[in-house]
């Protein structure tokens, strides 16, 4: 399959571009590099896919990989992303690019909307006139909101948001729908939870924690650590976006307008929660870290932060049924193996 | 990612622990490395005054807890805000203006009014409340059209742009002040200060920032004509010694101003190359027209500098850049705060 990848200089599309890859797909990866963190490491990242010759706005070929290639630009530039379109006839799209970060919507919101939703827009107008069999599109859990009934399943309602970029996301999920509905797009979206693992963002907790612990700096501890996160190992992502890429959205012949299922739609329109169903306290994720690093966290206790949920928990039913999703990694091993990774590249311990 | 050590030894010898400062545009790119060795040295008190228009909490949130530092979000175009800002202090470093010639094309009347009113409230709060010493931000492109090179104090030409005009009229003032009511105060004229702090973003940005944060995300970056224009880059730590020295200086008995440069000329192809040696790529830069108004060369001579105040650069263009580039990877490379 030839598959363009948006966000391939990120941490999930960048595992996902080497798992394609390793698979034997045509992979075409784009991003625009941007400083919401260190460039630098997403330079590192595209240097692992043998790409180093970047040029703005230029496509240019791995020198490891025969079947990748890099585009350095933003989904917010409409011409350039149709050009693309137009030249690759792509059989499948995983929209990755995006203003992540919860915190930072609440600082930067219009970057949310630049890249989040004019760009998510492009990417369904290009879908529109230069169709392809499937969008896959990153969704996240904080669009469950100030929903507390556990586990989430996708056939709650997810209309109480509580950060611009949870509603950026949301708003993602309907306009997809609308493009699945009025062009027949095939479109899935994947709610994320707490992604982790090597080659991981630098302002997520785990990468923080790691750093400060390393450095012997006090970490910042919300709410006592008792916020429980379903932590899912970037592997187990991998794995799931690989099984969804090839399982294009179908419409459901059970759906009914006078009961909507939120889940489900007789357009060809899906969205799935991609967790690992095991939650844990923020505060077992950072023993675990300091069982790694065999060193103890100097923590400083703080109040909840507005824009977070205190927990959030994964029914992946729907995803296990449909493309046999089965997540395989404890927080233990995965904190292990980004640690192992961390030391490595950052040349530690 | 190495920090780069900044201010590791003092330029002064007096003890700071029982006197009281004022930083205008504290929280801005200069002001925010002045509060920093200030507080470094343990100065009794650092007041901040700073209505955040271009100024960022992100450059001040470092000092907020210290109990020697104070703030006060304000205006200079506000009198009675001056006044409040200069209560109980000693010295004054006026760094707070509205910076950028083609910002002052673009707003020749903001630029003025917080240039030169704001800064005339700023000598006049000042002047009645008693402060041993007021040091301010002039600049270089008080040179306007003059070709001669380097630059003395003594000869100047015709200004180029609005932002040219607030800064030599902010002169004009102090030496009238001097003369009419014996406040004597010293002008610093920055040529191309750059460092940790200078913000890369938005239209009026530095070109050193913006080559900076271009080649870490390889995006396009042009250089206006043939890149051969030179300036006398100055990094931010000479600008922090030139005004504690002429802060703590006690041998001035009239306006004076001077200049605060490196002393050497550095052309943009060379920075480029240095810039882009030191993030270990080789990404060309693109070339385009002169921008109108520019002038081609620049240099200082730090004579009246080095005999006045005893001002001697420490850090080469070289050192500070590799210091700068290491700041622009840092800054944005952690939040403060984890995300879940």
């Amino acid at each position: 399959m030839k598959i363009l990848v948006t966000g391939a200089a990120g941490f999930i599309g960048f595992h996902l571009c080497l798992s394609l890859l390793s698979r034997g797909d045509q992979v075409i990866g784009l991003d625009n590099i941007n400083d919401y963190y260190d460039p630098s490491l997403k330079l590192a990242r595209l240097k692992e896919l043998g790409i180093t010759n970047i040029v703005d706005g230029e496509k240019v070929a791995s020198a490891s990989y025969p079947g990748f290639s890099f585009i350095k630009t933003s989904i917010d530039q409409k011409e350039q992303l149709f050009s693309l379109f137009r030249e690759s006839s792509f059989d499948a799209v995983v929209n990755l690019a995006a203003q992540a970060g919860v915190r930072y919507s609440l600082v930067n919101p219009d970057a949310y909307i630049l890249a989040n939703i004019v760009g998510f827009l492009n990417v369904l107008e290009a879908c529109r006139h230069f169709p392809v069999k499937h969008l896959v599109y990153a969704s996240t859990s904080s669009v469950y909101g100030s929903n507390t009934a556990m586990p989430f399943s996708e056939s709650q309602a997810t209309n109480h948001p509580i950060s611009l970029y949870a509603a950026t996301k949301k708003s993602n999920e309907l306009m997809a729908h609308s493009y699945s509905h009025l062009y027949n797009i095939p479109t899935t979206g994947l709610r994320f939870f707490t992604v982790y693992g090597p080659w991981g963002r630098p302002d997520m907790a785990l990468f923080l924690f790691t750093k400060a612990i390393i450095q012997g700096e006090p970490i910042k501890v919300f709410n006592d650590g008792r916020m429980q996160r379903d932590f899912t190992y970037i592997e187990d992502i991998v794995q799931g976006v690989v099984r969804v890429l090839d399982n294009p959205a179908m419409p459901s012949t059970e759906w009914r307008g006078d009961h909507p299922d939120a889940a489900t739609s007789y357009a060809p329109y899906r969205v799935y929660n991609i967790g690992n169903n095991q939650p844990a306290e923020l505060i077992e994720f950072i023993e675990a870290i300091e069982t790694e690093l065999g060193k103890k966290a100097i923590k400083e206790y703080l109040p909840m932060q507005a824009g977070d949920v205190p927990a959030t928990h994964a029914d992946i039913t729907n995803l296990a049924t449909d493309t046999g999703y089965s997540p395989q990694f404890s927080v233990q091993h995965g904190v292990k193996n980004f640690i192992s990774w961390y030391k490595d590249y950052f040349k530690v311990g | 990612m190495k920090k780069m050590p900044m201010y590791q030894q003092p330029y002064h010898r007096n003890d700071l622990s029982s006197s009281h400062f004022l930083v205008t545009g504290g929280a801005g790119f200069i002001g925010s490395n002045i509060v920093e060795y200030l507080l470094k040295f343990s100065a009794g008190k650092v007041r901040v005054l700073d209505n955040f228009s271009t100024g960022s909490v992100n450059n001040i949130h470092q000092f907020l807890d210290n109990p020697a530092f104070e703030l006060i979000e304000g205006d200079i175009r506000d009198l009675s805000t001056c006044q409040r800002a200069v209560e109980g202090i000693d010295y004054v470093s006026h760094q707070a203006a509205l910076g950028s010639v083609p910002r002052s094309i673009d707003d020749p009347i903001t630029s003025n009014e917080v240039n030169v009113s704001g800064f005339l409230n700023m000598l006049v709060a000042a002047q009645k409340s008693g402060v041993k010493k007021m040091v301010y931000a002039a600049s270089s492109s008080t040179y306007g059209d003059s070709p001669d090179l380097p630059k003395v104090e003594s000869k100047i030409g015709n200004p180029l742009s609005p932002y040219a005009i607030t800064k030599y009229v902010n002169e004009l003032y102090a030496s009238v002040f001097s003369r009419q009511y014996g406040f004597h105060t010293i002008g610093l004229r920055y040529f191309n200060v750059f460092g940790p702090r200078q913000n890369p973003q938005g239209p009026y940005a530095a070109v050193i920032p913006l080559f900076i944060t271009a080649a870490l995300k390889h995006d396009t970056t042009y250089i206006n004509g043939d890149g051969e224009t030179s300036r006398d880059f100055t990094f931010v730590e000479n600008a922090v010694q030139a005004n504690v020295k002429a802060l703590l200086s006690t041998n001035i008995e009239e306006h004076q101003v001077v200049n605060i440069a490196f002393g050497e000329r550095t052309t943009l192809n060379q920075l480029w190359e240095s810039i882009t040696g030191l993030l270990e790529t080789n990404i060309k830069p693109k070339y385009r027209d002169f921008r109108a108004g520019d002038v081609k060369h620049s240099l200082a001579s730090i004579s009246k500098a080095k005999d006045l105040i005893g001002y001697e650069p420490r850090v080469s263009v070289k050192e500070g850049l590799k210091t700068s580039v290491e700041w622009y990877k840092r800054s944005n490379a952690t939040a403060k705060v984890p995300e879940l």
